[in-house]
C-alpha cells in the first residue's frame, strides 16, 4: 500500500516540470564551478569543496520545500487525494507513501547529485574526504527533516503559510546558538519564549559537516551517528504529529 | 444486513472567518440492500456528496452513523469492496492511465499476476485502452471521467458509490455509463448513484432518496415517488384564444392551432364538456405522470414557499 502509493509520487515528482528544471540546473551550476574556482581568491581544493556542497544544499533545500509542501497542498486542491482515501487504507498509510515518495525523489536527485559532484572532485585531484561524505549524509537527513516539517505544516495551513514557517525554521534550525545567545539579552519573558524557541526546533546547524568539509578538517564517525540519529528522531516525531492531525482532519 | 446504512447522520461545517456554522446534513436515515440500485438525488448543496464522503470515512460525522457492510468508516476494511467514482475527480496528473490504475488496483489489494488482465478489462469496458499510457495531464474532463470511473470498477467492488458519473461525457460517454450501471446491476453490485440527470435516475434505480436542504425529503421507489395517474394531458385544436382555461387545468403551451392543457383528474369530464361547448376539437386525452424533475421542483418550490411563510 505505502509503496505503491509512493512509487506513484516518485514517478510525479520525477515528470514535474519544476523538478527537472532545478536538477538541470544544479548540474549545469556544478559543471560551472571551475569558472567560480578561477575568479576566487581561496585554494582550489576549498573552493570546489565548498562551492559544489553548498549548491547541492540550497538548491536541494529549495526543491525539498516545493516538494513536501505541494504534494499535500495540490492532492487538497485537487482533491485527488479523494480516490485513494476511499481504498481500504489508513490514513497513515496515505502520509507515509506521500512522504516517502518525496523524500526517495530527493534520495535520487541527490544521489545523481553527489556522483557529478564527485566526478567533478576527481578531474581537479581534490581530495575526497570524509568529512565530504559526512556532509552528503548530513544534507540527506537534513532533507528528510524539512520534508517531514513541510508534510506537517500543509496538513493544517495553506502553501503560503507553511512555506513562511519552513523557511523561518530552517534559518533558525541553521542559527540556534546565535539565538541563544542572544536571548540572554532579552527581558525575561521574551527570553523565556526565545529558548522555548530554541528547544522546540530541530537544530539543522548539527547536520551540516561543510564547513569541515571546506577545511579539510576530520569528523568523528560518533558525531555524525549521533547528528544523523538526531535528525531521524526529529523525523519520525514530525511524521507521528502529521498522521495524527491528518488522521482527524475533513477531506472534503 | 443492509450494505449502505444511515443511522441518524449529521454534519455541519464552519464557514467563513467567524466559524458560522453550516449544517449539511442533518439525522438522515436510509439504506441500500444487496444488489439494489439507490439514487440519490437533490439540488446543489443538499448534502448528496457529504453523504457519501461520510460513508467513506473521508468526513467524521457529528452525530450518528453510517455504515458500509456493517463496519463504521473508520475501519478502513469497511471500504475493501468499494468502488468510489468521485465527483469532478483529478487523479495524479502526472500518472499514465495505466500507472494509475495500476495505483487503484494495488490499493484494492488485488493480486499483482491478476492486475495486468483486470486492468486491461476495465480499460476496454471504459473504451480507454487506446489512451492508457499517455499522461492523465493530457486527456480530456471525459476522459478523465472514464479513467476514474475505470479506477472504481478495478477489483469486481460489491458497492460502486458513483458521484454524477456522466458529468462531462458526452452523449455516447452517458449511454455508456448507463449501460454500465445496468450491467453491473444484473452482476448483483450494490449502486450508489448521486446525480443531477433525473431521467437516469428514473431509468436506473429501483429506489430513490430525495435531499433537501440536507434532511431526507422523500425516499420510496420511483413509481411512489411520483405519484399515480392523477393529471391529464388535454390537446384542443381550433380558436383557444376564446377558450379560458377553466380551474383545475394549466396551459402547458401553444403550437399552431393546438393547445395542451394539465388537467386534474376531478376536472376532467367538466373541462370536456367546456371544450366541446367552445366547438373546438379534442386531439388527446393522455394520462399525465410528473418526472421526477418535476417532482423535485414541486418540492423545492414547496420548501421555498414554507420558509417564506415562517420568515
Amino acid at each position: 500500500m505505502i509503496s505503491a502509493i509512493a512509487r506513484a509520487g516518485f514517478i510525479e515528482a520525477l515528470r514535474n516540470r519544476v523538478t527537472v528544471i532545478i536538477v538541470a540546473f544544479l548540474i549545469l551550476l556544478i559543471l560551472m564551478s571551475q569558472v567560480v574556482v578561477s575568479v576566487t581568491a581561496l585554494t582550489l581544493d576549498r573552493a570546489i569543496t565548498d562551492f559544489g556542497l553548498g549548491l547541492m544544499a540550497y538548491l536541494l533545500v529549495a526543491l525539498a520545500l516545493y516538494l513536501s509542501i505541494g504534494t499535500l497542498q495540490r492532492d487538497f486542491d485537487r482533491r485527488s487525494l479523494v480516490a485513494v482515501l476511499s481504498r481500504p487504507i489508513g490514513r497513515h498509510a496515505f502520509i507515509l507513501g506521500r512522504y516517502l515518495g518525496v523524500f526517495g525523489t530527493l534520495t535520487v536527485i541527490l544521489a545523481v547529485m553527489t556522483a557529478v559532484y564527485v566526478a567533478q572532485l576527481l578531474v581537479f585531484s581534490v581530495p575526497l574526504t570524509s568529512a565530504v561524505a559526512a556532509s552528503i549524509l548530513g544534507l540527506w537527513v537534513e532533507l528528510a527533516v524539512l520534508s517531514a516539517l513541510g508534510f506537517f505544516f500543509s496538513t493544517f495551513s495553506g502553501a503560503v503559510t507553511s512555506l513562511t514557517c519552513v523557511v523561518a525554521l530552517y534559518f533558525i534550525g541553521h542559527a540556534p546558538q546565535g539565538l541563544y545567545a542572544a536571548s540572554s539579552q532579552f527581558p525575561a519573558l521574551l527570553r523565556t519564549v526565545t529558548r522555548g524557541i530554541y528547544w522546540l526546533v530541530p537544530n539543522l546547524d548539527r547536520l551540516d559537516f561543510r564547513p569541515q568539509a571546506a577545511h579539510l578538517l576530520a569528523v568523528p564517525l560518533s558525531d555524525v551517528a549521533a547528528s544523523v540519529a538526531y535528525g531521524i528522531g526529529w523525523t519520525g516525531l514530525l511524521l507521528v504529529a502529521t498522521i495524527g492531525i491528518f488522521s482527524i482532519r475533513d477531506v472534503r | 444486513m443492509n450494505v449502505i446504512a444511515c443511522n441518524g447522520l449529521s454534519k455541519s461545517f464552519k464557514l467563513g472567518f467567524r466559524g458560522r456554522r453550516v449544517q449539511a446534513v442533518q439525522d438522515l436515515q436510509f439504506s441500500l440492500a444487496q444488489g439494489e440500485v439507490l439514487g440519490l438525488v437533490g439540488p446543489n448543496g443538499s448534502g448528496k456528496s457529504t453523504t457519501i464522503k461520510l460513508l467513506l470515512g473521508l468526513l467524521k460525522p457529528d452525530s450518528g452513523t453510517g455504515t458500509l457492510f456493517g463496519k463504521l468508516p473508520s475501519d478502513p476494511t469497511s471500504r475493501a469492496n468499494v468502488g468510489y467514482l468521485p465527483e469532478s475527480p483529478v487523479p495524479f496528473e502526472y500518472l499514465s492511465g495505466r500507472q494509475y490504475l495500476e495505483l487503484q488496483g494495488r490499493l484494492a489489494r488485488l493480486a499483482p499476476a491478476a492486475l495486468g488482465a483486470a486492468i486491461d478489462e476495465v480499460l476496454a469496458l471504459v473504451e480507454m485502452s487506446a489512451h492508457q499510457k499517455h499522461a492523465i495531464r493530457s486527456y480530456s474532463k471525459g476522459m478523465v471521467q472514464r479513467i476514474t470511473l475505470a479506477g472504481a470498477l478495478l477489483g469486481k467492488p460489491e458497492l460502486l458509490i458513483l458521484d454524477e458519473p456522466t458529468s462531462g461525457l458526452d452523449p455516447l460517454g452517458r449511454g455508456l455509463v448507463r449501460d454500465l450501471i445496468r450491467s453491473q446491476r444484473k452482476a448483483g453490485v450494490s449502486v450508489l448513484f448521486c446525480t443531477h440527470i433525473l431521467s437516469d435516475v428514473e431509468n436506473l434505480c429501483d429506489r430513490v432518496v430525495m435531499l433537501v436542504g440536507g434532511k431526507l425529503r422523500r425516499a420510496g421507489t420511483v413509481t411512489s415517488l411520483l405519484g399515480g395517474d392523477t393529471t391529464y394531458e388535454v390537446a384542443l385544436e381550433g380558436a383557444s384564444a376564446a377558450f379560458i382555461t377553466p380551474p383545475g387545468a394549466e396551459l402547458l403551451g401553444h403550437t399552431g392551432e393546438r393547445s395542451s392543457y394539465a388537467v386534474a383528474a376531478t376536472e376532467l369530464q367538466a373541462f370536456v364538456r367546456a371544450a366541446l361547448a367552445a366547438d373546438l376539437k379534442i386531439a388527446l386525452v393522455a394520462p399525465r405522470r410528473l418526472s421526477l424533475e418535476e417532482s423535485l421542483v414541486s418540492e423545492l418550490k414547496a420548501e421555498t414557499s414554507v420558509g417564506g411563510a415562517i420568515q
